[in-house]
């Protein structure tokens, strides 16, 4: 498990690995406040998460209301089939831009 | 600290009484084992030293006596000892010696290890200390949930009717894995059922769980449709959880009289339905968010219409069986759990569980689960009228009345659908909380009709485009924000048709003012508009459930009549 974080022009890189999970809250909810104010966009980059639960889908609501329900500022992307399948049985590939 | 030294030699135990004095302990003597288990037994000692070689009891029976016997404490026992075998020391060990020191030793050495036994001493009472105060926790926990369960149980499962067809799996202290079901006869005499799955588990899922029931049983008693339930819960939900948290859920409907389902599934996984005769197995995946999460206005609150056979069953779960992992940490999955559920003639909730358990890596089976079966053939065997019966509503006398209301462009664009207001209307004039759900679904068809077909001039073959159902919706959203002109009108009047039975006229019809003050708004509907003034797919809803449906095109009106009819057995009973 693990969050990592990059910032490239005001655009902030968030790599997940492994289980996205409970495990990740604080380490995400750190990053989350930590570039708010300045980020133009937060970019989820899901190539190495392997597995995503409903805990997960509860953060990623939190960064929704953050960034004020605007899709534009997030964006999900490298999501693998596995991970795919569990955004379009919650519906969020209508709350988020998936790339 | 206490030191119980044992020793038989005199010189040695004179020896370990200076050092041990001199560097601030008490010291208490033994030298032999019988005396040094009677002293271990009469005075608290923290720390016992002992030779291997002892007579009357052995060093290691004497090691084993203290450990069996200080099983809420721990006493350190520390072998120091002429013996050299190996063998010998490493049995002490293995009966329960916490560490050894040969002689000849150097004092440094012999002190130091005294100290690191207290100091294990010292951490191990810590920890059985911390460890008591959780089980207390524990203890006072536990039975404020089993208290909290006994109230939610009466609260949730309260108000339920008896559903026929339903076999049910759930984890007996389910309230706190945040899976909800609620299941209940309408009083139409519809079949309905709900099962949600809140994010995350204990406290804050079961609360969510109260106001879900709730809404449920008490908008249903009052004759409201599924999908009016489901908006009001999920504007509740809305305002009060916490944004991180939201409810997944099904919702399905199931009206054996007409041998129809209705399913909603908002974030959960497939539905399934599996017909027995034909072994033909079908998924309906999720087509809406889950609830909580968007403004109910931002909602599409859809059923998906299937007509049902009686060999036909829905399976609907919630995510424990699909995520119970086996030695490789793979997923049972929905895959295979329409395999177990295609290779049986009729499957059972209880070999669906049973596949899981077999399945899963973990010996002890952890029975998070919760599945629910419907079974068509029994709920369509029990009549509406028997259903109907079962919800206890009276119907009073037939009376003769009527009511006009005339909606403006106005209020069609600022107000929306007024359908719940011109019911609740009727249902003053003439209770029929039995019919109020399909009433419902008339009035809102036909008025759904004139606004997108009639005033809107939207083409409906729209929606058979790919996306279509956006783009109608986007269009519509379009015109409807710069509607300025057109007025629709509903005429409901009720003729009685013997004491307990009557007919319904419901009118709709729509204009446009002669001053009409856009050109594109012609006062003159064209033949063109006439025609696609009722093209709209929910007209067929309509006439299915009306007595007579008449489309009056030179005048823009829809009437349709619906009858009702107390039914038999309730004059009866």
């Amino acid at each position: 498990m693990g969050v990592k974080t990059q910032v490239n022009d005001g655009v902030v890189n968030i790599y997940i690995k492994g289980n996205f999970d409970i495990s990740c809250y604080d380490d995400f909810n750190k990053t989350l406040n930590e570039h708010l104010d300045s980020a133009s966009k937060f970019v989820i980059d899901l190539s190495e998460t392997t597995y995503m639960d409903s805990s997960a889908l509860g953060m990623l609501l939190l960064l929704r209301e953050k960034t004020g329900g605007n899709p534009a500022k997030i964006e999900f992307t490298h999501v693998t089939p596995e991970v795919m399948n569990i955004l379009k049985v919650a519906k969020f590939d209508q709350l988020f831009t998936i790339v | 600290m206490r030191i119980l030294v044992v020793d038989p030699s005199e010189t040695n135990r004179f020896y370990l009484k200076l050092v041990l004095e001199k560097n601030g302990y008490d010291v208490l003597f033994a030298s032999n084992g019988l005396d040094a288990y009677q002293m271990f037994e009469s005075e608290p000692v923290d720390l016992v030293i002992s030779e291997l070689t002892l007579p009357f009891m052995s060093a290691y029976d004497l090691v084993e006596k203290i450990k069996s016997n200080s099983s809420n404490q721990m006493i350190p026992v520390f072998i120091v000892t002429n013996e050299v075998s190996s063998e010998a020391i490493q049995k002490a060990l293995e009966v329960g010696a916490d560490d050894f020191l040969q002689k000849p030793y150097s004092e440094q050495l012999f002190l130091a290890k005294i100290l690191s036994l207290l100091r294990m001493k010292q951490l191990t009472t810590e920890l059985y200390k911390s460890n008591q105060t959780i089980s207390s926790l524990h203890k006072n926990l536990e039975l404020e949930h089993r208290s909290a369960e006994r109230i939610f149980e009466k609260f949730v499962h309260g108000p339920g009717k008896l559903v026929p067809g339903l076999e049910t799996h759930i984890k007996p202290a389910s309230i706190f894995n945040g899976d909800v079901f609620l299941s209940t006869v309408m009083p139409s005499g519809s079949v309905l059922v709900l099962l949600g799955d809140f994010t995350g588990h204990g406290l804050p899922a079961a609360i969510g769980a109260i106001p879900v029931a709730e809404v449920f049983y008490s908008m249903v008693r009052r004759g409201r449709t599924p999908s009016e339930v489901l908006s009001v819960i999920n504007s509740k939900l809305k305002e009060i959880l916490p944004t991180h948290i939201f409810f997944s859920c099904i919702m399905v409907k199931i009206q054996p009289d007409r041998k129809l389902v209705s399913i909603f599934n908002a974030g959960m996984q497939p539905i399934i339905k599996f017909n027995t005769l034909k072994r033909e197995a079908e998924e309906y995946p999720s087509s809406s968010p889950p609830l909580g999460i968007l403004d109910t206005n931002e909602m599409s609150l859809n059923f998906l219409r299937i007509e049902v056979e009686p060999k036909d069953c829905f399976f609907l779960y919630t995510d424990g069986i699909v995520e119970v992992m086996d030695t490789d940490r793979k997923m049972f999955g929905v895959e295979r759990l329409v395999e177990e559920i295609s290779s049986r003639n009729n499957p059972t909730i209880n070999d669906l569980v049973e596949s899981a358990k077999t399945f899963s890596a973990e010996p002890l089976f952890e029975d998070d689960v919760t599945i629910i079966k419907l079974s068509m053939d029994e709920i369509l065997s029990e009549s509406k009228q028997k259903l109907m019966k079962s919800s206890n509503i009276e119907i009073k006398p037939a009376t003769q009345w009527r009511l006009t209301f005339d909606f403006c462009h106005k209020n069609i664009r600022v107000n929306g659908n007024p359908t719940e207001g011109v019911v609740d209307a009727i249902m003053v004039m003439q209770p029929l909380i039995s019919f109020k759900e399909d009433l419902y679904l008339v009035i809102s068809e036909l008025y759904a009709n004139a606004v997108e077909h009639g005033l809107l001039k939207l083409d409906s073959s729209i929606k058979d485009q790919p996306d279509g159902f956006s783009k109608f919706n986007e269009l519509k959203n379009k015109r409807l924000s710069t509607l300025e002109d057109g007025k629709i009108t509903i005429y409901v009047r009720q003729m009685p048709k013997g004491l307990h039975s009557g007919e319904i006229e419901i009118r709709v019809s729509h204009s446009f003012s002669e001053s009409g003050n856009d050109e594109s708004c012609a006062k003159q509907l064209t033949t063109e508009d006439k025609e696609n003034a009722f093209s709209g797919r929910g007209l067929l809803l309509v006439r299915a459930l009306c007595k007579s449906l008449a489309l009056d095109l030179d005048n823009a009106t829809a009437t349709a009549i619906f009858a009702w009819q107390q039914p038999e057995v309730l004059n009866e009973a």
